[in-house]
């Protein structure tokens, strides 16, 4: 592999990350890196488009350059398989003996009627941002379809411009795939205080617009039609995966290129990460495992062994709304043990256990999440006393000074290669 | 010398009686009993019903011979003035007056004519035999009523008005596992009024203190006989206990608070000082499949804050709701022996210890995890670093968590991991760890 031209399609985070992770171990091989990126600019931090409705400059999105062949406005258009080349709109021909898709995911505009009128935007890219920009005025009213986590940062940007934000959310809470009900109640009074108003349990069912073709109201599903002067689409994102889908290779039924936990695709000269990949099916849509995947395929080329010990997902954690939030694992388990501590006003913590082995499933924490990094190290493991308490002061005392002793047994293997485990 | 009268003879009665002649009250007892029985334990009835117990069984032990007791003789009226009680055919002085009357089935409106209740001894035969009985009520009388008589093989129907059963104190997980318990014991369950009926109508829907012997003698009167927190009511002269009491605002069902306010009561009158402070008291349905308990002020405090165990594959559900490290409220549902530990510890008002879940659980906890957490966990999320790397790193010189940062990226995203890895610099440094 060392003398292999690798191509990048898509230069977003984690089309950088996996560029500087190869680079990182062997910067000799920014020589055999191309990266073509559909956008007119270089990769930036797509998480902190909101700091640009604050003041912040586009260029200080911008992350780290890499002297590496970058092309950017450069749209891929067809991967030809059997002559390991991709094809550009611009009619370029780049060879590749291995090839990296992290082409990403494009806004989903519910098929609302009246979605066209002026004032509506997605909430995704930088041009996004500016148009929002332009178009917001303080004390006016922003109407955010989708209350999931980049929903409440969209309501947070506009808030940020002056705007009295409005969130508008199918599930009965907001955050609802890292969230339970309980939790997400607590969310939303608290977002209630800080002056966010929401209507759960409803979708918008028709956009309409003044004479001058400007967004003027939003119409709900239970009737309720509410001033709109500017109205954002954060219900979710689509995988860019036709490239894949047109060459042949598998895409989940839910969208995204199929992949198993390697980011494999069906062609070994091709793997797939981030938001356009279905990792065995299920998308993950957080630049935390779109990191992980590409970390991975980076070791995997420059020729370090597979990690066979699937590392769980690193949590979600959202400190943007005035109270931070914390999920990780799975936290719904329909069938599994839960245990909760909460004050019921702003505190809550809970632990998804599965009831035969005690092993820990997964968690949310609500508030306080002092206790994270010590539960998300338990995620597949037992857990047991005193963690179970979710009491903060117990718990973290205790094992972070566990860890810290831990610190140097660091997987190393017997003579048969199997991992060995310290004792807990 | 203080002659001590006693209206009523059921569970606070006896208990008050009891306690004050051990205490060595030095003036004369009388017990007005409106039933002709000896006192018994009107909590057991259902058993007696259901044939397990005999009445005779239940029956409180006999008082002192110095007790002067008159049965079958209800107090009709009081003469505050004269401190004169009029009981039966009797006329009785007294220098201090003990209301202990207990509680009367409440009668809610629209209930078919001739229902039967659950109330005193003479109830039981109206009940015995082979005809199905439809329960009607929502409280914990009728749940252990419905699953005693299911037990005893009779055919049971439970008709309940509120939308889920004793949900207001087990919340909607614990009210569907307790009907769940119910129906397979082979009570039908449903919701709404008595219905076409089979057999016998009993009415389970709740107690009233009864009041009426101090109504009309012109005492404040409000849910119970309004007492203050040495059993006071507004004449200083009588005082009211158990059941039919309002003491301090509150009314305390049940024969735990019944005997620890006699307890009180007795102790007040015979020299002691102090006052009353309440009781928690945990109500425990037991039998039939059942095990669920349940305690504290209805509606909740707030304030509280709250801990909680569902596991719903095992059909078991726990909720506390502590002050500090007080149970101030609390429900439980399928834990037999994290039921018991409870009660004990609310009883004693002691403190839940700091390993709640091992507690609620009792000896039904899964058993010892055998999976150890992994050796080489993430330490930095948004960066993806390990601890092997951060470890790799200190070895290749990196002797500072700012060295750290600039060689893996640890610590450079959202600061979470900022503690963790000066920490683990440190033992890195200091050799308490090893690279």
């Amino acid at each position: 592999m060392r003398d292999e031209q690798v191509v990048v399609v898509g230069y977003g985070m984690v089309g950088h990350r996996f560029t500087e992770s190869l680079l990182r171990a062997d910067p000799a091989a920014r020589q055999r890196i191309v990266v073509l990126g559909e956008e007119p600019w270089p990769a930036y931090d797509r998480t902190r488009l909101s700091d640009c409705l604050s003041g912040q400059t586009t260029a200080g999105l911008r992350l780290a350059p890499q002297a590496v062949d970058v092309r950017l406005g450069c749209r891929v258009t067809r991967i030809d398989r059997p002559a390991r080349t991709v094809v550009t709109a611009a009619g370029g021909r780049i060879r590749y003996d291995r090839l990296l898709l992290a082409t990403g995911a494009r806004p989903l505009i519910p098929p609302v009627p009246g979605r066209d009128a002026d004032g509506c935007f997605p909430y995704r890219t930088l041009d996004d941002i500016r148009r929002i920009r332009a178009a917001a005025r303080p004390g006016a009213r922003g109407v955010v379809l989708g209350g999931g986590l980049l929903g409440l940062e969209a309501a947070n940007a506009l808030q940020a411009l002056g705007m009295t934000p409005l969130i508008v959310e199918r599930a009965a809470y907001p955050m609802s795939a890292q969230l339970d009900p309980a939790a997400g109640d607590l969310l939303a009074r608290h977002l209630r205080r800080t002056g966010l108003d929401c209507r759960f349990g409803v979708t918008a069912t028709g956009i309409t617009a003044g004479r001058d073709g400007r967004v003027r109201a939003v119409t709900l599903s239970d009737g309720e039609v509410i001033e709109a002067d500017l109205l954002l689409f954060a219900v979710g994102v689509t995988p860019r995966d036709k490239l894949a889908a047109d060459c042949g290779l598998a895409v989940a039924a839910g969208g995204g290129v199929l992949v198993d936990a390697h980011a494999r695709t069906g062609d070994p000269r091709i793997w797939a990460v981030g938001d356009c990949a279905a990792v065995a099916g299920r998308r993950l849509g957080l630049v935390g495992p779109g990191f992980a995947m590409a970390d991975a395929v980076a070791a995997h080329l420059r020729g370090d062994p597979d990690d066979t010990d699937p590392r769980p997902l690193p949590p979600v954690r959202v400190k943007t709304l005035g109270i931070e939030v914390a999920s990780f694992g799975d936290p719904h388990g329909a069938n599994a043990v839960q245990i909760v501590r909460t004050d019921r006003r702003s505190v809550y913590r809970k632990l998804t256990i599965d009831g035969e082995t005690g092993v820990l499933l997964g968690g949310i924490l609500l508030g306080d999440i002092g206790l994270l990094a010590e539960l998300h190290g338990h995620l597949g493991a037992g857990v047991s006393e005193p963690l179970l308490r979710l009491d903060c002061a117990a718990g973290r005392d205790e094992h972070l000074g566990r860890r810290v002793r831990q610190a140097g047994s660091s997987g190393r293997r017997n003579t048969a290669g199997e991992r060995l485990q310290p004792q807990a | 010398m203080t002659d001590v009268v006693v209206v009523g003879n059921g569970t606070a009665a006896h208990r008050f009686v009891q306690q004050l002649a051990a205490r060595g009250h030095p003036g004369t007892i009388t017990v007005i009993g409106a039933e002709p029985t000896p006192a018994y334990d009107n909590a057991l009835l259902g058993a007696v019903l259901t044939g397990s117990l005999s009445a005779d069984a239940i029956r409180l032990p006999a008082y002192d011979s110095g007790v002067r007791v008159l049965l079958g003789s209800p107090a009709v009226g009081l003469d505050r003035h004269r401190r004169l009680v009029r009981a039966g055919d009797h006329i009785v002085r007294y220098d201090r007056l003990v209301l202990a009357t207990g509680t009367t089935p409440r009668i809610p409106a629209g209930s078919p004519s001739g229902a039967a209740v659950l109330h005193q001894i003479t109830d039981c035969a109206r009940l015995t035999g082979d005809h199905p009985v439809t329960v009607v009520g929502d409280g914990a009388l009728a749940v252990e009523a419905a699953a005693a008589l299911a037990i005893a093989g009779r055919a049971v129907t439970l008709a309940h008005r509120r939308a889920s059963l004793l949900a207001h104190r087990l919340g909607t997980i614990g009210s569907t596992l307790l009907t769940r318990d119910l129906r397979r014991s082979g009570v039908t369950v449903r919701r709404g009024g008595p219905g076409p009926q089979h057999g016998v109508v009993l009415l389970c829907a709740g107690m009233s203190p009864a009041t009426g012997l101090a109504g009309r003698a012109g005492l404040a009167v409000r849910t119970g006989i309004v007492a203050d927190d040495r059993f006071r009511t507004t004449d200083p002269a009588i005082h009211a206990i158990g059941g039919c009491a309002e003491v301090d605002g509150r009314v305390e069902p049940g024969a735990v608070a019944a005997w620890r306010q006699a307890d009180t009561l007795a102790g007040l009158l015979t020299g002691s000082a102090g006052h009353y402070r309440g009781t928690r008291a945990v109500v425990r349905l037991r039998g039939a499949g059942l095990d669920a308990c349940w305690f504290g002020d209805h509606p909740e405090p707030a304030g509280a804050h709250e801990v909680s165990l569902t596991d719903p594959a095992r059909e078991r559900y726990a909720r506390l709701l502590l002050d500090g490290d007080r149970m101030v409220a609390g429900a439980m549902i399928g834990l037999p022996t994290g039921a018991a530990t409870v009660t004990q510890l609310v009883d004693r008002g002691a403190p839940l210890p700091a390993d709640w879940v091992g507690a609620v659980l009792g000896t039904d906890a899964w058993p010892a995890p055998a999976i150890a957490p992994a050796a080489n966990p993430v330490v930095c999320h948004c960066n993806h670093v390990s601890r092997r790397a951060v470890a790799d790193a200190w070895s290749a010189g990196a002797r500072s968590p700012a060295a750290v940062a600039l060689a893996t990226r640890a610590t450079t995203g959202c600061g979470g991991c900022v503690p963790e890895v000066a920490a683990l610099v440190a033992a890195l440094t200091d050799g308490t760890a090893d690279a």
